[in-house]
């Protein structure tokens, strides 16, 4: 990387926590304030009522290419496992690939049992949704190309399949790295990996895989509120899951699962992964600390309702930091 | 090729740049280099943590204390560099710091300069 590379920030829209009208009017703010990026998040539920909104992302895209004209704007993640049959997840990100023009990237995942749960499937161990995700990522691929597909996998059928709606050049492909072997799955597989923390073993083993000059996407919770104990109220209200890590994170099934482990925990405790508050020196710094772990883009999630607030606070405080 | 009775010591780059955790990024862009990490060490040289040198896109004057990977995976000099090799594959390592027992930094063997011997 050349010393004048240029680390990218860019905003995240929580479909959990905002209305899909809303989110296209975030979209577009972020893109009046100079983010150049977005990610937009994919859930059926919710992980907490309190966060209370849950739309289907692919109707989102299409407001946000509507009402944008540079962002780029990619999922974050989207599971192509059991909810969305890898087929109609190609088939949505080509179309959201075109009405984007060429500004969409396909984040995937192995997905969480709070939002794939609902078609009444057995919920498979994390060794087993990686195989399917790698089956997955393989018949999207040959998909987004525009051939005529025919696959007979060990968990997908697909007969006769054809794109006809499709962009020139397929979307980059970028997979959720949680853990040193879905973080070889995505340097080997995919066009790029996203992570929730700034774990540099991560991001190694990813390049280890092949992953080498690719991007290394980050996600960073934030709250900016006027004072540090009304953003970590807000957080801990809004953002409770925030405290829950490991397998309970993925095999939960329902938001009032998580409210009966996240309710017991203190508010400092369940916000101790989050920024909270105004002190532009300490978001700089979270930000930084996935820089340093060998990062290249950061997506900064502001929890709660006021975006507008974030939006003035990092354009006049953060951003300028990253010329 | 690697060989049986090879040790770490005889891949470990002593030039690997390192800074004092007070440093901020404007030494770590003037110590970088071609490098793909900086090692943090203290005043003994003992190792505190790693910063990649992406983070030389980060304003100058954050300090790397604030923002480096603490703690990072080490290795003795005299670890069998085929043994290392393995165990470097099965983490998906590309670099692992050599340190001396009482944490004081040796070095940094490259995954590179192994396939390339």
């Amino acid at each position: 990387m050349p010393p004048d590379h240029r680390f990218e920030i860019g905003y995240w829209l929580s479909s959990e926590e905002h209305g899909p009208r809303a989110l296209v009017e975030h979209a577009a703010r972020a893109e009046e304030v100079g983010f150049r990026s977005a990610m937009i998040s994919d859930h059926f539920h919710p992980w907490v009522r309190a966060q209370g909104e849950s739309s289907f992302v692919w109707g989102v895209l299409g407001g946000i290419a509507q009402a944008t004209s540079d962002l780029r704007v990619g999922t974050g993640v989207t599971a192509p496992i059991i909810r969305m049959h890898p087929a109609i997840v190609a088939h949505a990100a080509a179309t959201a690939a075109v009405m984007l023009e060429g500004r969409f990237f396909l984040g995937l995942g192995s997905g969480e049992r709070l939002s794939e749960h609902v078609m009444g499937e057995r919920w498979p161990g994390a060794t087993e949704r990686r195989v399917m995700l790698e089956e997955a990522v393989g018949v999207i691929r040959e998909l987004l190309e525009g051939g005529n597909v025919n696959h007979r996998g060990e968990y997908y059928r697909v007969e006769n399949a054809q794109l006809f709606t499709r962009p020139t050049t397929p979307p980059p492909i970028l997979l959720a790295a949680g853990g040193p072997k879905s973080s070889e799955l995505a340097g080997r597989v995919a066009d790029g990996m996203i992570a929730v923390a700034p774990d540099a073993r991560a991001v190694d083993a990813f390049e280890a895989a092949g992953g080498k000059g690719k991007p290394r996407v980050g996600q960073l919770h934030i709250c900016w509120a006027e004072s540090d104990d009304k953003a970590r109220r807000i957080a801990h209200e809004r953002w409770p899951n925030s405290a829950i890590q490991g397998q309970a994170l993925s095999d939960l099934a329902r938001p009032k699962d998580f409210e009966q482990v996240t309710d017991p925990i203190p508010e400092d405790v369940a916000t101790a992964t989050i920024v909270c508050g105004a002190d532009a020196g300490r978001h700089i710094e979270a930000i930084g600390r996935f820089a340093a772990a060998g990062f290249t883009e950061v997506y900064v999630h502001q929890i709660g309702p006021d975006q507008e607030g974030f939006f003035r606070f990092y354009t006049d405080r953060v951003l300028p930091h990253f010329p | 090729m690697l060989r049986d009775d090879q040790r770490a010591q005889a891949y470990t780059r002593n030039d690997v740049p390192r800074v004092k955790a007070d440093a901020t990024i404007a030494d770590i862009v003037g110590v970088a280099g071609d490098w793909e990490v900086v090692v943090v060490v203290d005043a003994d040289d003992v190792v505190l943590g790693v910063v990649r040198t992406e983070a030389r896109s980060l304003p100058h004057d954050v300090t790397v204390a604030s923002i480096m990977q603490p703690g990072p995976p080490t290795v003795r000099p005299s670890i069998p560099i085929r043994e290392l090799a393995k165990s470097m594959d099965d983490n998906g390592e590309l670099h692992v710091l050599v340190t001396k027992l009482d944490g004081t930094l040796t070095g940094l063997v490259r995954r590179a300069d192994l396939d390339a011997a």
